[in-house]
């Protein structure tokens, strides 16, 4: 029974009672007092489908199942190598009784229409008075053909498209594909086109190879609310490890994950974690999760976890050097510096470089990119030996200076007077012109008293600057 | 048939997987290298009191830079964000190597923790940050131990004013289970003529004095380190310089008061 109160599938003993597909149910009702309707359930149907495609596996390598608009169920077999069709389609019928299909029919075909229709064989032979023969083979080459005297009824089309060919008088298959492609095109459209090929004997439907493209996910309750991070972190990373292990078993690898947490107030709430690179591993996707939690402010304590890979790409493994002295997992890298970025800003893992630019602070760049965007430019080893390196403050800082008879005595930094030994200056720099005349320094390298030497300027208001030392 | 002899055909990597016969990281100085010749250890920690302007930076460069054309990666985690970028671009184009720039020099022992747990670096360096915690000390060379990398920390110490007070840090004395300690100081460089026919002077190279504390017999190495003359003060062969010489009372003026 589905939707409308008529019958939509029998049993044998009610077939043998005179109850029929199509039948109202009240009519049904009235011939079988003691007839059991049951509500038509789909899932129950899925179910019931999927353990008849399992069971016909074992005979062909290739089984889908359908389910057509008037609730009968179709399953497409590949019998394509298998030696005898008939013993095939004996096997098929064999299996589908023993599952309670019943009254099951097989036909064969080298197109699904046909398959189809030669599964009505024996009905349509007893029309044209040939009994005593089972059609159910269709021979190569010869679907056309014997799709012909079949209602168009059998294409299961659209209602408005079934009408329209009943109103121009094209009943049976062979009628319709006795027109013009062109002509079905512009007349009857796209679905009117498929009609024809179809009633040509010309079928895109078949069987597949059952495919499970269900996507890895993980469902922890948590047992009760929890608030702080810790519990969340023990239960993610078995969480992780299972979810990592359904993806190997895929031959995948997460290119995203979602990381949805079912809170105590009934809501979820969810955030995407993008590894940097798409990665199986558990330890490296805990890293990102982590850092996930993190930055992540709850409204409520949350009572359930759900991790389910958004979006996968096929795994693709990377072989270590044997004789390299280490090799890292770039996923595992990628991790660990996103995590650094997450905590210490995007600005915390960087690679250095140089520039030609006069003043000290412009002589270098930082290039926080990814992992793969190093830079090289303008990175040359020195080759006059060993060098003093520079380091440079954030800003620089104002400094006090005292200044003796030979120039530059000491200076105030820190709170403490370092007395100057020895300088060198000025140097004027003016780099950005643009900027007018404030941008002039005045520099010099100092050596205070404990030998280290200092980066001080003179800017053109006279206030003085501590930029860095020599290190 | 006859198998191979590999040693021969790769000595030098296949020794690198055998672990007793793996040598700690050379400084690619041969004095400092002969002063400590296991060289710093790996799956250790080593221990490096430079103060401030004292060529700590310099020792942990060149480190960086023998480790990373032994195919090795290295981070260094900078914690006083102080590092210019100029002074380590040559060592991006070596290899594996990143600066960490964490927010606050707290931080840094989270970073270094981070970075050891991944297994890709030889080379972990902390410069200039407080001294970690005994327990985070320990989990630090823990980790540096199962993953093989060597952690070099250098001390944040201080540097005296001539007023008697000290800037920077205070003096480092926490025991964190270093197994090497080295200690640097430089001595004073003079300022002299950089360029002939240049009056303009430059410091001269100082000598760093490096010494071993611990991880083997006292040992002291003297090391010669350079200053970089700016490429702007470089004279061009096809330019000519129209610097004029530095006259000797030119210094500093007094700001007017008026």
């Amino acid at each position: 029974m589905r939707g409308k109160p008529r019958v939509t599938a029998t049993s044998r003993e009610a077939e043998r009672r005179g109850i029929a597909a199509g039948m109202a149910l009240a009519e049904a009702k009235a011939l079988v007092a003691d007839l059991l309707a049951l509500p038509w359930d789909e899932e129950r149907i899925a179910r019931a489908a999927l353990e008849a495609v399992t069971a016909f596996l074992a005979a062909s390598p290739r089984v889908s199942w359908e389910q057509r608009a008037d609730g009968q169920g179709v399953w497409w077999v590949d019998a394509a190598g298998l030696g005898s069709e008939a013993k095939l389609a004996d096997r098929l019928l064999t299996i589908a009784t023993g599952l309670g299909f019943g009254p099951a029919r097989a036909g064969i075909a080298s197109s699904a229409i046909a398959a189809y229709a030669a599964t009505f064989g024996r009905t349509v032979a007893r029309a044209r008075g040939r009994t005593g023969i089972r059609p159910r083979i269709v021979p190569p080459g010869g679907d056309a053909a014997y799709l012909a005297p079949f209602p168009v009824t059998l294409l299961d089309l659209a209602d408005d498209l079934a009408e329209t060919l009943r109103g121009l008088g094209l009943t049976t298959l062979g009628q319709l594909a006795a027109l013009e492609a062109d002509e079905v095109d512009a007349r009857f459209g796209p679905e009117g086109l498929a009609a024809h090929r179809r009633a040509r004997g010309l079928d895109a439907r078949g069987p597949s190879t059952p495919r499970d493209d269900a996507l890895p996910a993980v469902e922890v309750e948590l047992g009760g609310p929890v608030a702080t991070a810790e519990p969340l972190l023990f239960v993610l990373r078995g969480a992780l490890a299972t979810l990592g292990e359904a993806l190997r078993a895929k031959g995948l690898a997460a290119r995203e994950l979602t990381l949805a947490l079912q809170l105590d107030d009934g809501s979820t709430a969810e955030r995407a974690v993008r590894p940097a690179r798409a990665t199986s591993h558990a330890d490296t996707l805990f890293d990102h999760c982590r850092a996930a939690l993190e930055t992540w402010q709850l409204p409520e304590p949350a009572t359930g976890l759900v991790l389910r890979a958004a979006l996968t790409v096929p795994a693709a493994g990377e072989q270590g050097d044997l004789l390299a002295p280490r090799w890292a997992d770039p996923a595992a890298l990628a991790a660990a510096f996103d995590r650094i970025r997450g905590s210490e800003g995007s600005d915390a893992v960087a690679v250095p470089g140089a520039r030609d630019a006069h003043l000290p602070e412009d002589g270098g760049s930082w290039t926080h990119g990814r992992t793969d965007a190093r830079t090289h430019r303008n990175a040359k080893p020195s080759a006059a030996g060993l060098q003093t390196a520079l380091r440079l403050l954030g800003a620089p800082v104002p400094v006090h200076v005292r200044l003796g008879r030979d120039g530059l005595a000491a200076f105030r930094h820190d709170d403490c007077w370092h007395d100057v030994t020895g300088w060198s200056g000025p140097e004027r720099l003016a780099p950005r012109w643009w900027l007018g005349a404030g941008a002039v320094r005045d520099y010099y390298v100092t050596r205070t008293a404990d030998g280290a030497l200092w980066l001080l300027y003179r800017a053109a208001g006279g206030q003085w600057f501590l930029e860095g030392w020599l290190d | 048939m006859a198998v191979p002899n590999l040693q021969l055909a790769f000595p030098e990597r296949l020794q690198r997987l055998v672990p007793g016969a793996r040598r700690g990281l050379a400084f690619g100085i041969p004095a400092l290298d002969a002063a400590l010749p296991s060289g710093v250890p790996r799956g250790q920690i080593t221990a490096l009191s430079a103060p401030l302007g004292s060529g700590g930076t310099t020792l942990l460069l060149a480190l960086a830079a023998t480790t990373l054309v032994a195919d090795e990666g290295v981070a260094i985690v900078d914690a006083e964000r102080s590092l210019a970028p100029q002074a380590a671009a040559h060592l991006a184009a070596l290899g594996p190597f990143w600066v960490i720039r964490p927010r606050s020099d707290e931080n840094a022992w989270w970073c270094a923790d981070v970075l050891l747990r991944t297994g890709a670096f030889g080379l972990v360096i902390v410069d200039r940050s407080p001294a970690p915690p005994r327990r985070v000390a320990v989990r630090l060379q823990r980790l540096a131990h199962d993953k093989d990398t060597a952690l070099v920390i250098r001390e944040a110490s201080a540097t005296g004013g001539t007023d008697g007070r000290t800037h920077g840090r205070t003096e480092m004395t926490a025991n964190y289970g270093a197994s090497v300690r080295l200690c640097v100081c430089a001595s004073s460089s003079d300022f002299v003529p950089a360029l002939a026919g240049w009056g303009g002077v430059w410091p001269a190279p100082r000598t760093l004095s490096v010494t071993t504390l611990k991880g083997g017999a006292p040992r002291a190495a003297e090391v010669v380190v350079g200053s970089p003359l700016p490429d702007r003060l470089r004279p061009h062969w096809a330019v000519r310089d129209r610097r004029a010489p530095q006259r000797a009372d030119r210094r500093p003026q007094r700001k007017s008061r008026k």
